[in-house]
């Protein structure tokens, strides 16, 4: 049995597609209940949020934070880590400053963002931005987060992959035998599809939308452990995939895009346009699209090597893409 | 290893699966609360456990009103996960009771070697026996007691890549379609 959700949260289009001997449509549905709790958990965008109850605390101690807050800010920090900074949460006064403080549909319709035009006036690359992550303090035993004044944390760029982790491995623990989570094009699957042997999953080139003709990428992923096996162990295989790019979400007449670079705290002027990055997880997958975006088309090659990620990285004239579960292209 | 226990230790080891994916969802918010609540009653006679409380009081500018509201905002989270636990468990256990019914026709090559006895599907307790059912029951985590300690969050690791083959390059000339298709989108 198969039911699919389809809805709209975190500021984007969802779907949840669930595979089990029965009650596929109370776990879409589940589903669909859970995103919207951790989007109460972790939204910026919500007053009401616990992050910014968390933001509004910093420099304060440490502060109790619930389970799902502290695995997410647990996990930015990791990825802070193995992105060497590329990542950074912490830019949220940056991002704020540039007007980019509503969901993404709201700022656009009150044009805030029509005026960061010397967002890069004046600016060298040669600034050096020091990143407030390092003395962000986690107390895992006493589920509290410390974070340093003035410093506030942004779930850009993570948030909808840990969503899409957590709910796939949630649905597959309750029995489903297959389970698709797709939050705005940040997708995690786990098991399989009814009377598949894999799941296959398309990478949309945003460089020309229009291009009816252009063939899409297809990755395909099939777990090689037994699912009861998998069960037993509580461990699910799930492969996740994200795209981060700035042909996406840019205003000001297109000369304006979202991605911040760190280093700087300007906006970025990368090589890469679009990077496609898929591994076991969702979290992983994202900021590992946001960390190849910053880098160089070379170091990003290299480093998503390096670190065992399937690929597909675009500049506006290329296309490179990992062999790593590519079926079509 | 007989059939019995291998059901068994998937039936245990479904719950505990279950029961971490939702144990750092269920508690911590309760926790939260009794402890922002314990550190405000101790505050008189124990300055080391009031960490918040202490916050309150000195230069930081916390105020006991957003402790307050802080502390509402932990206790109503707990109640919304609480109830979405209760959806997910009555969900698993529709589905193990459901599957359980009809799996025998439908995927005869999975039931065990030896049969075992059934036990009603109304009580939580009980143990799977046949066939996907075996690991899909679940029984209702025993309520989460508030203590101190927090769980751990679960860490979402990446498990394709040095498990190696999951991400094969089969394919042929003809595409398979594809189930979904990943985009920019940040919120």
């Amino acid at each position: 049995m198969n039911s699919v959700q389809e809805f709209r949260a975190m500021g984007a289009a969802c779907m949840v597609s669930v595979y089990a001997d029965a009650a596929t449509e109370e776990l879409a549905n589940i589903a669909q209940a859970r995103v919207e709790l951790l989007e109460q958990s972790w939204s910026r965008f919500r007053e009401t949020s616990e992050l910014n109850r968390l933001n509004s605390l910093s420099g304060t101690g440490p502060v109790l934070v619930s389970a799902d807050l502290l695995t997410l800010v647990w996990h930015m920090k990791r990825a802070w880590e193995i992105t060497r900074g590329l990542f950074d949460p912490t830019m949220l006064s940056e991002i704020k400053a540039a007007g980019y403080d509503a969901d993404y549909a709201a700022v656009i319709a009150r044009g805030a963002l029509a005026g960061v035009a010397s967002w890069n006036s004046g600016t060298t690359t040669s600034q050096v931005r020091s990143s407030a992550m390092g003395s962000v303090e986690i107390d895992l035993a006493a589920s509290r987060v410390s974070l340093p004044a003035g410093v506030g944390l942004d779930p850009g760029a993570i948030g909808k992959g840990l969503a899409a982790d957590i709910i796939a491995n949630e649905l597959m623990s309750a029995g489903a035998r297959g389970v698709l989570v797709d939050l705005g094009g940040d997708i995690v699957v786990a098991g399989l599809p009814e009377d598949n042997e894999a799941w296959v999953l398309a990478i949309e080139d945003e460089r020309d939308p229009d291009n009816d003709d252009r063939e899409p990428q297809l990755v395909r992923f099939a777990p090689m452990i037994d699912l009861d096996d998998a069960r037993a162990a509580g461990e699910f295989e799930t492969l996740g995939i994200a795209t981060s790019s700035t042909l996406y979400r840019r205003w000001a007449g297109g000369t304006r895009h979202h991605v911040l670079d760190p280093r700087t705290g300007q906006m970025a002027d990368p090589q890469v346009v679009q990077a496609t990055v898929w591994c076991g997880a969702g979290w992983l997958a994202e900021v590992s699209a946001t960390a190849a975006l910053l880098m160089k088309f070379d170091e990003a090659l290299e480093w998503l090597t390096q670190h065992e990620r399937g690929y597909t990285l675009m500049t506006s004239s290329q296309m490179m893409t990992s062999l790593r579960g590519v079926v079509h292209g | 290893m007989n059939a019995s226990y291998r059901a068994k230790r998937h039936t245990s080891a479904g719950q505990k699966a279950l029961a971490l994916g939702l144990a750092s969802a269920t508690c911590v918010g309760l926790v939260g609360v009794i402890a922002v609540r314990n550190a405000q009653d101790a505050s008189a006679q124990d300055s080391n456990a009031t960490v918040e409380l202490a916050a309150a009081t000195t230069s930081t500018g916390v105020t006991q009103a957003q402790l307050d509201q802080y502390a509402g905002q932990l206790a109503a989270e707990q109640q919304r996960l609480e109830a979405y636990r209760q959806q997910l468990v009555a969900a698993a256990n529709s589905l193990a009771t459901q599957s359980r019914s009809g799996a025998t026709i439908s995927k005869p090559k999975h039931v065990p070697k030896k049969p075992v006895a059934k036990k009603s599907t109304t009580n939580s307790s009980s143990s799977s026996s046949s066939n996907t059912s075996s690991s899909n029951t679940y029984v209702a985590p025993e309520p989460q007691t508030p203590t101190v300690q927090a769980p751990a969050p679960k860490q979402f690791a990446p498990a394709p890549a040095q498990q190696g083959g999951s991400w094969s390059s089969g394919g042929g000339a003809a595409a398979p379609a594809p189930a979904a298709k990943t985009r920019a989108s940040k919120g």
